[in-house]
């Protein structure tokens, strides 16, 4: 029987985090905050895609190995999948959670909805609210981005929540840090659906937008190791 | 006389929205590597954790009262008692047992054979001061403090540090009267 624990005990210890990091030990550096968060995130991704992967082949390419976190990851976690993944076929990957559990009791100010990525200060400082539902973000950007890099994909991940309340978050290259809001909004428009749940919620949630590397060819195998 | 608490929280935790205690585990875990990492100081991180615990208690209070239909527990010995077997068992899914009354009722042990926090843990010999489920005395210090008991609560024994079980004690030091601001029956 797989152990359980009462979903708010996570819930719980994410809020307390964010508060800990965002207010106590690193108040007024949101910037450090931030790494901090999402380096616990990684450790936990890490750690957890070791385990969700013990009984399994190693997956042949980046897709599968994505298509892993979408799927049976994310389902570990959330007890549903992601609901959208697309790519612009080079190396760049979005996913989309379009009622992201973790945000679903986040209460967000109206005024927020224009503020734009959290990798953009300058909309960061727009609104409060704003900049502490993407400090929530770092942590499930950690999660996959250690996941994926122990799967053997090297990424940066980040969110977008320019949508709010749906939310999306998105990675990309470690060398390209900047400008993520324009990319994945290239991608939503060009991207080319791969997976797409068939009972996708119409109502429009937070979502989680992920990109890989854009300097790796889509399909281009890497050893997992 | 006073209508009979919950006996156990088997009930509720199998009603409440539960996720798999990995995550839960490591998520703990990787947040006290981490402290350990920014704060240093081993007593920083004791500290730290039993911060963070007794914020959550006071919280998690609300939604435990809200969740778990307990009616006014009679006297410190059953607000114990409800601690440990509802609890426990409605957020960790583990329930704890309580002994080593003193001969006032005013402190005991809760007994925690089985500690979700702590599977796959292990404290190097760098962290022997580390009381690593600390967040766990911080909320029930917490919790116990929205319900006007001040209390201490402290570790006498870790499965960590070798010892056969956890044990927590938990010392009344005052009850705060309630004061309504209007009376019972209006």
């Amino acid at each position: 029987m797989v152990r359980e624990v009462a979903e708010s005990c996570v819930e719980s210890l994410l809020t307390e985090i964010v508060s800990q990091y965002c207010n106590g030990i690193y108040a007024n550096k949101p910037d450090l905050a931030a790494r901090r968060i999402e380096a616990i995130g990684y450790q936990v991704g890490h750690q957890l895609s070791e385990r969700y992967t013990m009984e399994r082949p190693r997956f042949s390419d980046h897709l599968e190995a994505i298509k892993f976190i979408c799927k049976d990851f994310w389902s570990e976690l959330f007890k549903k999948q992601i609901d959208n993944l697309k790519t612009n076929h080079k190396g760049t990957f979005v996913l989309q959670d379009s009622k992201f559990r973790w945000l679903s009791r986040v209460s967000i100010a109206p005024s927020s909805a224009n503020s734009g990525s959290i990798q953009d200060p300058s909309a960061m400082a727009e609104s409060k609210e704003a900049q502490a539902t993407g400090m929530y973000l770092y942590f499930p950007c950690g999660i996959i981005r250690g996941a994926l890099s122990n799967l053997g994909i090297p990424c940066a991940v980040s969110a977008d929540i320019s949508n709010l309340p749906a939310c999306f978050a998105c990675t990309q290259g470690e060398d390209e840090q900047e400008g993520d809001t324009e990319a994945s909004k290239g991608i939503q428009r060009e991207g080319e659906e791969l997976h797409k749940d068939s009972k996708r919620e119409s109502r429009e949630g937070p979502s989680v937008l992920l990109q890989r590397p854009p300097q790796q060819e889509a399909g281009h195998a890497l050893p997992l190791d | 006389m006073a209508p009979v608490a919950p006996r156990s929280g088997d009930a509720i935790f199998a009603s409440v929205e539960r996720v798999n205690s990995e995550l839960f585990t490591l998520t703990y875990g990787a947040i006290v590597r981490q402290l350990l990492t920014d704060l240093e100081e081993v007593d920083e991180v004791n500290k730290q954790l039993d911060q963070m615990g007794y914020n959550i208690g006071v919280r998690l209070v609300d939604e435990f009262l809200a969740k778990s239909n307990v009616s006014r527990c009679v006297d410190f010995k059953e607000t114990t008692e409800v601690i440990a077997k509802v609890g426990f068992k409605m957020f960790l899914g583990v329930t704890a047992s309580v002994t080593n009354w003193d001969a006032d009722g005013t402190s005991c042990s809760l007994i925690l054979e089985d500690n979700p926090l702590v599977d796959f843990v292990e404290l190097p010999d760098t962290c022997q001061g580390l009381y690593y489920c600390n967040i766990i005395s911080g909320v029930i210090r917490g919790a116990l403090e929205m319900v006007s008991m001040k209390t201490e609560v402290s570790w006498i024994r870790d499965m960590l540090r070798g010892d056969d079980v956890f044990e927590l004690q938990v010392k009344l030091i005052k009850q705060v009267p309630e004061e309504y601001p209007y009376k019972d029956d209006e």
